[in-house]
């Protein structure tokens, strides 16, 4: 059966998840309820019957005339019940955007072809929209249900450890080994539905905020460049106010500029194709002061859709904080591969290899009489873990053979990858830490925070570099006779390096013994290790005692094997340790499968 | 519930096999089920991992009120180890139904006959390790 680790100290965390779902799933049923009322106007529009409708106007109002948002004006006329009527709404909460683009494209829609088709109220006929808008708000509105449907899950659990626990004290002991079963079934729940909620939120946020923006983006490095006269230029400032009421600002650039393409007169106010806003306003205006009003500069227009141009094409770096849902779609995903693996762990594990129940048995042990009930056990832990350890060598010619193989390199470009993904994210802090104090609005307390952020990412690239250059360091052939390796036999261990071995000032081989366990507090996890055993297998300086060798070590008999569980485990490693003076050190560490003593006089391994 | 094991306090060996008693009231409702569970655990500064290693259910028991049982304790272990972070200790147990009491006793199983210490080797010069946090 697979080890289920169980928290040793009391805790009750029913009580807390319960409340904790009880507001979880309260404020996705307050946001529910909002847009479930929104939907439901916008179900109502759906019934509208829809009549055709000829439009007399469109035009999009920009900001000088409408305040501070794009406005799309729209008159048209119908006919219902054969009476005439004219409407000026487009949607029930009418239609604005902060990008003309947007509304430019819906006024070419509405002025090509003949006409299209609005929706009237039947009981109110003067009442009509041209489009509801039920698709996004039905989708927006999936959104709190996610929560809601998480907090009652997280209810459900913590009404499932309180039954437990109340079963449990009114036993009179409650069990040790039964709590196993337990655990292990509720764990892997609990991170399927998690991770399940964290992916899905990550996805459902990512995917529609980037793919579509990143594409674009991509294509507008090959659109037509154009000239354009700039109509106004400024900096937008945003406000925002969070849970604590504190007010955050930040600032966008905003543009206007006009066009010609095929004859047409179009206008946007794209300066990248990503929009967004951010804090530091001193960058912004420098952009906005290239663009004064009136200026003529060169847009890049998108040949196949004039109406969409942008004045700066490619990549922008904004992109990188669009990055961040994914982030937490990789988070809730690892957390549902975990609780998949768990699952998956358990159903193979159900019976221990070679355990037979009574019924299975159909034993001559007839019951009924106190007869004994005997089973053939299972287990073979030991062994069994043993020979999974990573890293435990090959056996070959009589021997086996343990080489660092591409250790070094996985652990380089995993310190590679970290690094870019820290200080990527880092760098995007710093750079506003930076263009604050440039513009005389330097904030202490940000600039005090990053710095512990910082020394890691710096630390990362120093590490990257020290594992780039440890890469050319002299390799270590191990060799262990007899390839079976027992507790209390004599190991014959030889050893071959390859390289510039002439570098080498010092060589040791050693075996270590270490424990380790690990413990949960609160969400960390902590890992706690000790080194019980360790002697020392050679200790060489001589240069051609380096580079080749032979020596003898034995694992006393009377220590346990290792063996590995969910939070503790014991381990013995073959360490290899060369000093090079003013270069990285030789350092390779290799498991060795220890197995228990022999209780064979004549071991067929040996 | 009560549980016993043929010897008291005593250490068992690879290939041994341990054998024992579970008896429960013969007053009140019979239990649906009663199960012996061969098992064994860690304790120690770490979570505690629980291994079931061997188990046997006795459906709907009646008219008797005790059972032996019997189980042959795995030749490759693990065995009983006491260290400064983790000990692992084996045990029988019995339960009966799933929520229901419970007995358990602890033995030392290892090819010395005693615990084994990890630090028995100990010379006062051992390396140092650390915590890693996450």
């Amino acid at each position: 059966m697979a080890p289920v680790s169980v928290k040793s100290g009391k805790g009750n965390g029913g009580g807390c998840l319960i409340l904790f779902g009880l507001v979880f799933a309260g404020f996705g049923g307050l946001f529910a309820f909002f847009i479930g009322k929104q939907i439901a106007a916008e179900v109502a529009t759906r019934q509208w019957p829809e009549v055709l409708c000829r439009v007399e106007r469109c035009e999009v109002a920009d900001r000088e005339t409408n305040g501070n948002a794009f406005t799309l004006e729209v008159a048209y006329r119908y006919e219902f019940a054969g009476r005439p009527y004219a409407s000026d709404r487009y949607t029930l909460s009418g239609k604005s955007s902060d990008r003309y683009e947007d509304l430019a494209m819906i006024r070419k829609a509405l002025l090509a072809g003949d006409g299209t088709t609005c929706r009237v109220n039947p009981d109110n006929p003067a009442e009509a929209v041209i489009r509801p808008e039920i698709g996004k708000t039905a989708l927006i509105g999936l959104v709190p249900l996610i929560f809601v449907g998480a907090g009652v899950g997280i209810m459900l659990l913590g009404v499932n450890i309180l039954r437990d626990k109340g079963r449990k004290s009114g036993a009179t002991r409650a069990s040790l080994s039964g709590s196993a079963k337990k655990s292990a079934s509720a764990g892997w729940k609990f991170a399927l539905l998690f991770g399940f909620v964290f992916g899905g939120v990550g996805l459902g946020v990512g995917i529609p905020l980037t793919l579509g923006p990143i594409k674009r983006m991509f294509a507008s490095r090959h659109w037509v460049e154009t000239p354009c006269t700039v109509i106004w230029s400024t900096v937008r400032r945003h406000e925002s106010q969070d849970s604590d009421g504190h007010t955050s600002v930040t600032y966008s650039v905003d543009i206007f500029y006009e066009y010609q393409f095929d004859g047409q007169t179009h206008r946007s106010n794209n300066y990248t194709s990503l929009g967004g806003s951010s804090s530091g306003r001193g960058g912004k205006e420098a952009i906005v002061d290239r663009y004064p009003r009136g200026a003529e500069r060169v847009c890049h227009v998108n040949p196949d859709i004039p109406e969409q141009a942008v004045l700066k094409p490619g990549l922008s770096p904004m992109v990188l904080v669009f990055l961040i849902p994914f982030v937490f779609a990789a988070i809730g995903l690892l957390v549902m591969w975990g609780g998949l693996r768990s699952w998956m762990k358990q159903r193979r594990s159900r019976l221990p290899a070679g355990a037979r129940f009574l019924d299975d048995e159909k034993s001559s042990d007839a019951t009924g009489d106190g007869g004994i009930l005997s089973l053939s056990p299972g287990g073979g832990g030991a062994v069994e873990v043993a020979m999974n350890a990573a890293d435990t060598g090959v056996v070959e010619g009589g021997g086996r053979v343990f080489r660092p193989g591409a250790k070094r390199l996985v652990m380089a470009v995993g310190i590679l990858l970290f690094g870019l993904f820290w200080n990527g994210i880092v760098s995007i802090f710093v750079y506003q830490v930076i263009e604050g104090w440039q513009n005389g609005h330097g904030e202490i307390f940000l600039t005090l925070f990053m710095i512990p952020f910082v020394l890691v990412g710096l630390g990362t690239i120093v590490f990257f570099f020290y594992q780039v250059l440890a890469m050319a360091n002299p390799k270590p052939e191990i060799v262990i006779r007899p390839p079976v390796l027992r507790l209390g036999q004599p190991m014959e261990l030889s050893w071959i390096l390859s390289g510039s071995v002439s570098r080498l000032v010092s060589l040791k081989l050693s075996i270590r013994g270490i424990e380790s366990a690990t413990y949960r507090r609160g969400t960390n996890s902590h890992t706690s290790t000790r080194v019980f055993f360790h002697t020392v297998v050679a200790e060489v300086n001589h240069v051609y005692d380096i580079k080749r060798g032979v020596a003898t070590a034995t694992v006393p008999a009377d220590l346990p094997p290792p063996i590995k569980l969910g939070n503790n485990a014991l381990r013995y490693e073959l360490r290899v340790e060369g000093d090079i003076p003013f270069w990285p050190d030789v350092s390779d560490t290799f498991e060795l499968p220890l197995l228990p003593p022999s209780s064979d006089p004549v071991d067929p391994a040996t | 519930m009560t549980l016993t094991t043929e010897f008291d306090n005593r250490a068992y060996v690879p290939g041994e096999t341990l054998r024992g008693r579970v008896s429960w009231p013969s007053s009140g409702p019979p239990p649906e089920e009663v199960e012996v569970r061969l098992f064994y655990y860690t304790e120690g500064k770490g979570d505690r991992d629980i291994v079931v290693v061997d188990s046997l259910t006795i459906d709907r028991p009646s008219a008797p009120d005790s059972r032996d049982y019997a189980f042959r304790l795995p030749e490759d272990g693990p065995f009983s180890f006491s260290g400064k972070l983790v000990s692992l200790v084996w045990a029988v147990e019995a339960q009966r139904d799933d929520d229901g009491d419970s007995a358990k006793i602890d033995f030392v199983y290892s090819p010395t006959g005693q615990e084994l210490d990890l630090y028995a080797h100990d010379d006062g010069n051992l390396p140092k390790t650390g915590i890693f946090g996450g």
